[in-house]
């Protein structure tokens, strides 16, 4: 367990004093001696744990597990849970910034890190989901869902005060959460704004959209505040923006050097765990942590960048992706770097630039939510995905499509048809699963990403 | 073709009229001589062709697959097509009702009674759906938008000039029109209410929700106004609500004589045509033909009735089913009915009475856009899982079915999501079998005879056993 720790960039000191927390949530989770040592192998494996600013950050993504696990027994006074919500992170943050009573846990994150990508044990936790009401088979719910039904049924996470989500991105999250207000009488809320955005206004954002959600967000504030019984001030909410906004300007050094370089200098597993940061609730002290874990992790990458180091090689085919990296799972990503192919960025991260801005923290963030590719119907992702390939000069586009999102793998054909139409590149369409390890066929997935490669490099030849 | 528009309720002056339109539409979706005889016979088997009142109404929806297809060249000037929008029914009724240029459809039902049901031909129009955006394979997109997409794709109907859906019952059906608008440039019009009705114990309906579906159908109106170019007032909505009302009350009539008959007197092969009928964007004349064709029918029934005629064994278990009949193949019910099981209902069909919405006017409701929003909370379909389980309860008790047999479609993520709680309810409240079962409403490839045949086997032992 310490060299597991310590793996996840625990100090010594810090393994002394947390040791006896952390057993008890791994305990709870029922992580054993061998769990232990295949996420030791894992963590070598499939993470640069020889970089200090990944174990810095693994470190802030166990800490805030093992919190969540323990919540209830030590005392903490009330629970609040997002999941696929979108501006709750802002909340959070300002939360658990002011008060230490107060527990916030956005989506399963960290418990799918935890528990996924390193110990490789989600499937209990996915087919005890199954037991209850979402369904594998043809219908597939998503296992992104599955990992807070089956925690919640489990009894790993505490039962929350609140449980949150948003009609933003998703929409077997509201249907979900409704049922957990039904079945374990979890009072719920729900957060919401127009979709209906003109593709004509691309690329800037809708202020009917971003006055909608601020309005819902505020509402959200205000059910909180009854929650936990103190006021979420603007100036609370604008502390946690700024705090957030160095962050992202860290993760953007990162991405930029990491789309800048050849070869590729870390393995695209890796973008994972910043997302997860990114969407943790941590205090502003934790978000500076997590600032300096990504800046650390800068200067280093920027060292192996210069000694002209990679996980590819240097002529490998410089790919894009659409989706966030396997949530759950780093294994896909690391064979895409086997097989010589360098995952430079994903369409997840792609944004465009506004001028539009606000004072009202509020607004500020129902004009953010609208930039990124995630946010945007298909009309305005697929420009941007064509200028974030002309950008980074890329040479193949991996098509993946989350089958447990019907709206998002709507798109996927669409995407493909569009790229080869205006940048006339390899484009591979893959039926995958964000949140589930089930799916991951090695031998099929290699065989494909083999013609895949092979395709970009005829071309480019 | 004549012999199959003849089974199709069309009177011999009617064919020659219409024979060279339904030719032209025909033609368009590849029907051919082989394809005829085909439809003959799975309309004579599938179909209680013999009963005046099933052909009456085969007739009306042949007519709308048919007007559907050739609505530009047939010289309609404005077509409106919706998908999963409830409401449009009136509103497009009313539209065709005050002008012969208008044509509107809602759902593609008709297509997929004609195109499917009778002429089994759905395959490559979802195929074609395939090759767009939605997807077979692990998503198993829903295969209702697929048939509407295939349309598109395949040149199959008249292009709309408005395409019309809502965000009540379905999230597919939003994102698919509004790729529609972005690849074929066809404008779009989305309408919506909120969906978290805060919903007391004896109470189903939520003002708040009434309230803002009814402004967001207004809106609706509004923009179909400006495509038609005249007004549709609240008097030409009555009008619409109260032809279809009689309507209503025409299927209630068959629904109690089916449900409290024994044995069984009609096949459950049959519920999709009633199913479309409803659907169907039909003038208040048209109206007033459906509700003749389903009065006659019910005389029809009653002598059968009387006879003692039934399509299962007097005595045979009695079941309610969660999601209504797979739409464009008939096959899974005729099945059924082979089996010896009665399907005597579908919760789908299951509607609230008055006494159980919120508190409503004595002296009735005066704005059309309220009865229309209301209207649509009154259906189980429409509800959340604790009001829709304890409707589906109440009418088990009601019609003291013997087992449920709880089919989830797979298209729709939402209403799986809910088919295991059900069955746990229905045993613990009521003790009864039931059958939990995989299901697309809207795609014939999904049946698979051996594998369906053996589980109803066990299901109507275990519901023998139990009652016996």
């Amino acid at each position: 367990m310490i060299e597991l720790l310590k793996l996840c960039g625990f100090e010594e000191q810090e393994i002394e004093s947390e040791l006896p927390r952390v057993e008890k949530a791994f305990n709870k989770l029922g992580i054993t001696v061998e769990d232990i040592e295949r996420g030791k192998q894992r963590l070598t494996k499939y993470y640069d744990v020889e970089l200090k600013g990944v174990r810095k950050a693994l470190r802030l993504i166990v800490r805030e597990l093992v919190n969540a696990l323990l919540v209830r027994d030590e005392g903490v006074k009330k629970v609040i849970y997002g999941f696929m919500a979108p501006g709750f992170d802002l909340l959070s943050s300002a939360l658990v910034t002011k008060s230490k009573d107060v527990c916030s846990i956005h989506h399963s994150w960290a418990f799918q890190i935890v528990v996924g990508c390193i110990f490789g044990k989600i499937e209990p936790i996915l087919e005890e989901a199954e037991r209850k009401w979402l369904k594998a088979g043809i219908v597939a719910h998503c296992a992104n869902l599955k990992t807070l039904v089956g925690p919640i049924a489990l009894g790993l996470y505490p039962k929350p005060d609140l449980l949150v989500t948003t009609g933003l991105l998703c929409e077997t999250s509201p249907k979900t959460v409704d049922l957990f207000h039904e079945l374990y009488d979890i009072p719920v809320w729900y957060v919401d704004a127009c979709q209906d955005r003109t593709c004509g206004e691309y690329p800037e954002p809708s202020k009917r959209v971003a006055s909608s959600a601020a309005k819902s967000l505020k509402r959200l504030a205000e059910r909180i505040q009854e929650v936990v019984g103190f006021e979420i001030t603007n100036d609370m909410l604008l502390e946690v923006q700024d705090a957030k906004g160095k962050l992202n300007k860290a993760f953007g050094r990162i991405r930029g050097l990491i789309g800048s370089s050849a070869p590729l200098p870390l393995n695209p597993a890796h973008e994972n765990i910043w997302m997860c940061l990114n969407v943790l609730a941590l205090s502003i002290d934790g978000i500076t942590e997590a600032t300096e874990a990504v800046d650390t992790l800068y200067e280093e990458l920027q060292e192996r960048v210069a000694k002209g180091l990679g996980v590819v090689e240097k002529e490998a085919p410089r790919v894009l992706a659409t989706l966030p990296m396997g949530q759950t799972d780093p294994r896909l990503e690391y064979l895409a770097c086997e097989v010589g192919i360098a995952i430079v960025a994903t369409d997840r991260n792609l944004e465009v630039s506004t001028k539009e801005t606000s004072e009202d923290p509020y607004m500020k963030f129902g004009i953010a939510m609208q930039l990124g590719a995630m946010h945007m119907p298909p009309g305005m992702r697929i420009p941007l995905i064509i200028e974030g390939c002309k950008k980074l000069n890329i040479d193949g586009v991996l098509d993946r499509f989350h089958v447990g999102c019907r709206a998002v793998a709507g798109d996927a054909l669409v995407i493909e048809s569009a790229i080869k139409k205006e940048l006339g590149i390899p484009v591979l369409v893959l039926e995958w699963e964000n949140f589930d390890p089930r799916v991951y066929n090695r031998e099929e997935y290699k065989r494909r990403l083999e013609v895949f490669k092979a395709m970009m490099v005829k071309r480019t030849v | 073709m004549i012999e199959l528009l003849k089974l199709c309720g069309f009177s011999a002056q009617e064919i020659d009229a219409e024979l060279p339109r339904v030719e032209k539409a025909f033609k368009k979706l590849g029907i051919t001589d082989e394809d005829i005889e085909i439809g003959k016979q799975r309309l004579a088997k599938y179909f209680d062709v013999e009963f005046k009142g099933v052909r009456k109404a085969l007739r009306l929806c042949v007519m709308e697959f048919v007007n559907g297809v050739v609505a530009k060249e047939a010289g309609k000037k404005k077509v409106l097509a919706g998908f999963m929008a409830p409401g449009l029914d009136i509103v497009g009724s009313a539209a065709v009702s005050k002008s012969g240029e208008v044509f509107s459809a809602h759902h593609s039902w008709a297509f997929l009674l004609v195109a499917s049901r009778i002429f089994d031909k759905a395959v490559p129009v979802l195929e074609a759906a395939e090759r767009k955006w939605l997807k077979a394979g692990a998503v198993a997109h829903c295969a209702n938008v697929k048939s509407f997409l295939g349309e598109f794709a395949l040149d199959l109907v008249s292009k709309p000039d408005l395409i019309i859906t809502s965000g009540y019952a379905c999230e597919t059906a939003p994102k698919t029109l509004d790729l529609l608008h972005e690849f074929f440039n066809i404008p779009l019009c989305c309408y919506d209410t909120c969906q978290d009705m805060d919903l007391s114990e004896d109470r189903y309906a939520t003002k708040r929700a009434v309230d803002l579906s009814a402004k967001s159908i207004r809106k609706l109106v509004e923009r179909i106004q400006d495509i038609v170019d005249f007004e549709i007032t609240d008097k030409m909505l009555w009008e619409v609500i109260n032809a279809r009302g009689k309507m209503r009350i025409a299927s209630g009539k068959v629904r109690k004589l089916v449900e409290s008959s024994d044995p069984l007197p009609v096949s459950s092969t049959n519920d999709a045509l009633w199913a479309c009928l409803n659907t169907l964007t039909m003038s208040i004349e048209e109206t007033d033909e459906a509700v003749d064709a389903i009065n006659i029918f019910y005389e029809e029934l009653k002598e059968r009735v009387a006879n003692g005629q039934g399509v299962v064994e007097k005595g045979a278990p009695r079941v309610l089913t969660y999601c209504p009949p797979n739409y464009p193949d008939p096959t899974p019910e005729y099945i059924i009915a082979q089996s010896g099981i009665a399907v005597v209902a579908t919760s789908f069909g299951t509607s609230l009475p008055e006494e159980k919405l919120y508190p409503l006017p004595k002296t009735g409701l005066k704005d059309p856009y309220e009865a229309m929003a209301l209207g649509r909370q009154r259906t189980a379909s429409n509800q959340n899982l604790r009001q829709r389980n304890r409707m589906i309860i109440e009418e088990c008790k009601r019609l003291n079915v013997d087992g449920v047999l709880d089919r989830y479609h797979i298209g729709c993520r939402a209403l799986a999501g809910d088919a295991l709680l059900l069955e746990e309810a229905v045993k613990k409240e009521l003790g009864i079998p039931v059958l939990l079962m995989e299901w697309e409403n809207f795609d014939p490839r999904m049946y698979k005879q051996g594998g369906f045949e053996r589980r109803l086997d066990v299901f109507k032992s275990m519901m023998t056993r139990k009652s016996g």
